[in-house]
């Protein structure tokens, strides 16, 4: 993707914008209140001699994904009166968590063919699938997990050249790493783009919980069981009327 | 106050948390069940997934059945040696549960016998339930329980005797009713003590008496292997989320239980009785009416 960019800036001299985003934070720590946060995207518009005059305003899409993973879609049908997951479908790799902010209407800002091979837009997720109910499904039911979001107002912009996003992070974010790349276009063409990238990670209490359960799954099972018949005999030493 | 639980992935609310925990414990010191029943599906209801859910309530199940196994153990009120035959049994369910429970959750049908298994389950213990106790306090006169007859079980092979039962019987039905507990309550994450109670006075014919501390222990014994095995294989204990639900019910169970010296008895099993049908209904009705998305996203699988 970066050498693409520098291959376009080769190709069209015109290309003299910069783009610099910077992040609030590159670390977000899921610590055991943990109920969303919010990560502010500051961006500049850097510009030479060469890019002053455009006819057309700027755009800003940012798309923020986090790793890929495979999902399975199961549909559920009515077999002898009951209904049963039957039909499944597993999907190629999607990120498990996908926000697209943008300063107004993407169908404004690029036609789907400039803006999918970035994926700006939810309608760029896996578009060869077409309408498929199992593509659908997945749009409809992460959206409803609030794991894929496509806010169309969520860039700001403070001066002609300066511009802020709030990139929702809600308290089910997925941890591991996150990209977030951020694209300028102007006249329906994308001119810039920049990136910059954070993580998600549990800590403290949370991480070593879900680390020993994975990782000594049966001395941790042990322990946990070890625990509750203490607790227990606990509960039965102190409520016990001698 | 938000307590985010590592296994389960989500933020739930403490205090919700242990007013559940509270409240399924005093019921189940009011009635002398474990409430594995009924606290698996209410907190599949509150948002946990069903694997985690049914995981986790093995260790709060062992917690619950400790201090009760304790409570009867200091009476004397325990037969240990049945309580190991009727072991050997659950801990062959146990594991063919555990390894049933994960292919089931691997083909995507796990939901679904969890909520099969509880309708049915329920549904029948609490229709059996209210028709004892309405005719208990309605029609006086009719003589309680018809006893079985004799004869089919005496003719079965490799007798053992129970000193403390006083019972000199074969270990065949004693093994199947401890394996059928051992399966049901790995894949419903129950500890089965409202079928193990019935079978142990119906079937194996054990003086009343000895029957709920040996439940106990049994109860006691079973969950804390179910819970090595739900952590071991499937990752399905979430300790965060334990830990609170067994804290509640180590209370509440104690209310529950003084409580239940004051109510009358068929008054009580009546209620259980309702509060089960409307579990079961509860399950029905997910499997029976038009879901709202019939589609639903599952992580990781191929």
């Amino acid at each position: 993707m970066r050498y693409l960019f520098l291959l376009l800036l080769f190709i069209n001299p015109l290309q003299a914008e910069k783009l610099v985003p910077s992040l609030s934070s590159h670390r977000v720590v899921i610590t055991p209140n943990f109920t969303g946060t919010d990560l502010v995207l500051y961006g500049l518009i850097e510009r030479d001699g060469q890019s002053i005059g455009r006819g057309s305003g700027y755009d800003i899409v940012i798309v923020m994904r986090g790793e890929n993973e495979t999902i399975t879609i199961r549909e559920k049908s009515r077999q002898f009166g009951f209904w049963l997951n039957e039909g499944r479908l597993t999907l190629p790799p999607v990120p498990n968590a996908l926000s697209i902010y943008a300063n107004r209407p993407l169908k404004d800002i690029a036609d789907f063919d400039q803006r999918t091979p970035h994926m700006m837009g939810l309608d760029s997720l896996l578009p060869q699938l077409g309408n498929d109910p199992s593509r659908l499904a997945l749009l409809r039911l992460q959206q409803e997990k609030g794991l894929y979001t496509q806010n169309e107002n969520g860039v700001v912009f403070l001066t002609p050249q300066w511009f802020r996003t709030r990139l929702r992070l809600t308290s089910n974010i997925p941890t591991g790493q996150y990209r977030v790349d951020v694209y300028l276009l102007t006249g329906g063409v994308m001119v810039a783009r920049g990136e910059t990238a954070f993580e998600v990670v549990k800590t403290g209490i949370e991480a070593f919980i879900s680390r020993e359960a994975k990782q000594h799954s049966w001395i941790y099972g042990l322990i946990t069981a070890f625990i509750a018949a203490l607790s227990g005999l606990l509960g039965f030493l102190i409520f016990r009327r001698d | 106050l938000q307590l985010y639980l590592p296994l389960a992935e989500l933020s739930l609310d403490i205090f919700l948390l242990l007013a559940l925990g509270l409240g399924v414990g005093f019921i189940a010191g009011l009635f002398g069940v474990g409430g594995g029943f009924l606290l698996t599906p209410l907190i599949i209801l509150i948002g946990v997934p069903p694997a985690i859910a049914v995981g986790t309530v093995t260790a709060q199940i062992t917690a619950s059945s400790a201090s009760g196994f304790l409570a009867y153990h200091r009476r004397g009120a325990v037969d240990i040696q049945m309580a190991l035959v009727l072991l050997s049994g659950s801990i062959l369910g146990s594991l063919l549960g555990v390894l049933l429970f994960r292919k089931l959750n691997a083909t995507g049908h796990l939901d679904i016998v969890i909520a099969f298994g509880f309708t049915l389950l329920l549904g029948f213990i609490g229709i059996t339930l209210l028709k004892e106790s309405l005719n208990a306090l309605f029609n006086k006169n009719r003589p309680l329980v018809k006893r079985a007859h004799r004869g089919l079980m005496q003719g079965l092979p490799f007798k053992m005797r129970f000193k403390k039962a006083k019972l000199y019987i074969s270990v065949i039905p004693v093994i199947l009713v401890g394996f059928g507990i051992g399966v049901l309550g790995a894949i419903l994450g129950i500890g089965g003590g409202f079928l193990l109670v019935p079978a142990l006075i119906y079937i194996i014919r054990m003086p009343t008496q000895l029957v709920l501390g040996t439940t106990l222990f049994l109860t006691l014994v079973s969950m804390a292997i179910t819970t090595i095995l739900q952590a071991g294989l499937n990752q399905s204990v979430d300790i965060l989320l334990a830990l609170p639900l067994i804290f509640g019910g180590v209370i509440g169970a104690q209310f529950g239980a003084r409580l239940s010296f004051i109510m009358k008895g068929e008054w009580l099993r009546l209620l259980l009785g309702v509060i089960l049908l409307l579990v079961a209904l509860k399950f029905l009705s997910g499997l029976v009416l038009t879901p709202a998305d019939p589609f639903s996203l599952w992580k990781g699988l191929k």
